[in-house]
């Protein structure tokens, strides 16, 4: 689909997506063209993410009797939680993501919790990402001097249909339209010049939550995000495989194939 | 709107799917030229199985436990801390839609639109033919719909009618769930305007005079649907395949059940 959108452009790999993405993901006449790209890069990423597990898939696909199932308690959560801990220790070889994972999430079970219930929680298409968050220039200068700053945390990201981790400057895109909007909006009320008491109603007005929110809170900008692992949730990766109601045991079967080893490699140098 | 849920049983406060005539048959044969038997069971006996104990785990012990899905939508769509309940709702609610406007007809050679209808869309779509407003149903749903969605042709409270192609389980019922926009990617400035129409709308809508040049008032909507394609991967992906969608969206539109259909039209 992508390559219909762009043959003008003949080499397609994973650095040209992302330059595709992050050119033109403000640019409406490009949507097809980031959608797609973006959605390529995702897959990829998420696939190079994995190794595969041991576990055969399900020869008989679960009923909704599994929606009514009780989850089972009998496990040692001690045991449970060193067992993962352990195999992503014993996998990747690097304390310091293991220290990174239990200092953002409190422990590896609660981020294994957080991580697999966002991504069960998508109904539609998406993306469910683990990113390290960079600090800008500004904030690296001042960590510098302060050794424990120099530990940012990481966060799970959720991203729906096309989106991606890259695009977090909607506002800009949200801002310009709402200035042209305005500009038009000015330009009818200047043509009907006789109505003298017609209220000027900027068109902004009553805009922007989330935005708002995001201007008032003074989020870091320029803070980058850095992804390391991203599972997909969308129906097309677990229908036919695992059944209407074999989500949750796609999504185990995901757990197990993360290639730690990968993800661990990904954490960017400045966090460590 | 009724008469459209009226066939939605439940049963003791708990949401079960809807009886369909001729079950047995509908899951050994599929639908003609529509679904297989495996198709048919995947959308519509274990979708929606899916779909009502969903909405039962959501609903147990509240108040809306005994209502219809179509009355839980409209109770939740204005929530937006509802959103988890509305989703479900919603998606039984079109699913049922979908289904109805499929099954297989039982008038043979008379299984064709009304006159009526076929006047309303030329009417309504500058002189478009059927055969023509199918083609553009076909593109928009392929070009508006990224991931998972309905199509709908609606009619709207002074009877013209609209294609909307709704992201997720979005509702044709309420402006304000229609979820027609995927802000996930760039819009353009008639979203845009779009957007705040939409905005402004909900924010009129407490109690103050009509919006001049606005066909509805306050926030009230009286869309009803007429025409539901589900295009969710649930309902295509096992017939048709990954590159199948078009083909499925253009047989379903080809092998639509009339009498459904132009019963919902407004006479």
């Amino acid at each position: 689909m992508l390559n219909n959108f762009t043959r003008s452009q003949g080499n397609t790999n994973d650095n040209n997506y992302l330059s595709l993405i992050q050119q033109f993901s403000n640019t409406v006449t490009k949507r097809d063209v980031v959608n797609y790209a973006s959605l390529l890069y995702n897959l990829n990423f998420a696939f190079s993410s994995l190794k595969g597990c041991d576990r055969e898939l399900p020869k008989i696909l679960r009923g909704s009797e599994s929606l009514l199932q009780i989850p089972d308690f009998s496990q040692d959560m001690d045991v449970a939680h060193s067992k993962n801990s352990n195999n992503i220790l014993s996998q990747t070889n690097n304390d310091t993501f293991c220290k990174i994972l239990e200092s953002s999430f409190g422990s590896i079970e609660e981020f294994k919790t957080l991580f697999m219930n966002s991504c069960s929680a998508i109904s539609g298409d998406g993306f469910t990402w683990l990113i390290a968050k960079r600090n800008s220039s500004n904030m690296m200068m001042e960590s510098l001097t302060n050794s424990k700053n120099n530990l940012d945390k990481l966060f799970v990201l959720n991203t729906y249909n096309a989106g991606s981790p890259y695009i977090n400057d909607r506002l800009e895109m949200m801002k310009m339209l709402a200035n042209k909007a305005n500009k038009m909006q000015e330009g009818k009320m200047e043509m009907e010049t006789d109505d003298v008491n017609s209220e000027k109603v900027p068109i902004f007005e009553g805009m922007m939550s989330v935005e708002e929110a995001r201007e008032t809170h003074s989020v870091d900008v320029k803070a980058q995000y850095v992804p390391l692992l991203a599972i997909d949730g969308s129906p097309k990766s677990w229908l036919m495989d695992y059944g209407v109601f074999g989500k949750e045991q796609y999504l185990n079967h995901v757990w197990d194939s993360i290639d730690w080893y990968v993800v661990a490699n990904r954490l960017p140098k400045s966090v460590e | 709107m009724l008469r459209m849920s009226r066939s939605i049983i439940t049963r003791r406060s708990i949401h079960t799917i809807p009886k369909l005539n001729n079950i047995t048959q509908l899951q050994t044969v599929g639908i003609p030229q529509i679904l297989s038997a495996k198709g048919f069971n995947i959308i519509w006996t274990q979708t929606q199985d899916y779909l009502c104990k969903k909405l039962t785990m959501n609903t147990m012990g509240t108040e809306m436990e005994s209502n219809y899905p179509f009355h839980i939508v409209l109770k939740t769509s204005k929530d937006p801390m509802m959103s988890h309940v509305f989703n479900y709702a919603s998606g039984v609610h079109n699913n049922h839609l979908f289904i109805e406007n499929i099954l297989p007809s039982a008038t043979g050679k008379d299984n064709v639109p009304s006159k009526m209808f076929l006047n309303r869309v030329k009417e309504y779509f500058d002189g478009k033919t059927w055969e023509e407003l199918k083609e553009l149903m076909i593109q928009e749903a392929m070009t508006r719909c990224l991931g998972q969605g309905w199509l709908f042709l609606v009619e709207r409270a002074n009877k013209r009618l609209d294609l909307m192609v709704l992201q997720n389980n979005g509702t044709p019922y309420y402006f304000g769930k229609n979820q027609q926009l995927d802000l996930n990617s760039a819009i353009n400035l008639d979203e845009f305007n779009q957007l705040h129409d939409m905005k402004r709308r909900l924010k009129k809508g407490k109690g103050s005079p009509v919006v001049e040049g606005q066909e509805h008032d306050n926030n009230k909507d009286w869309t009803v649907p007429i025409i539901c394609v589900n295009l969710w991967d649930h309902a295509y992906l096992n017939d048709y395949g990954f590159l199948g969608k078009k083909d499925y969206i253009k047989n379903v539109l080809d092998n639509l059940n009339w009498a459904v259909i132009n019963n919902r039209l407004y006479s």
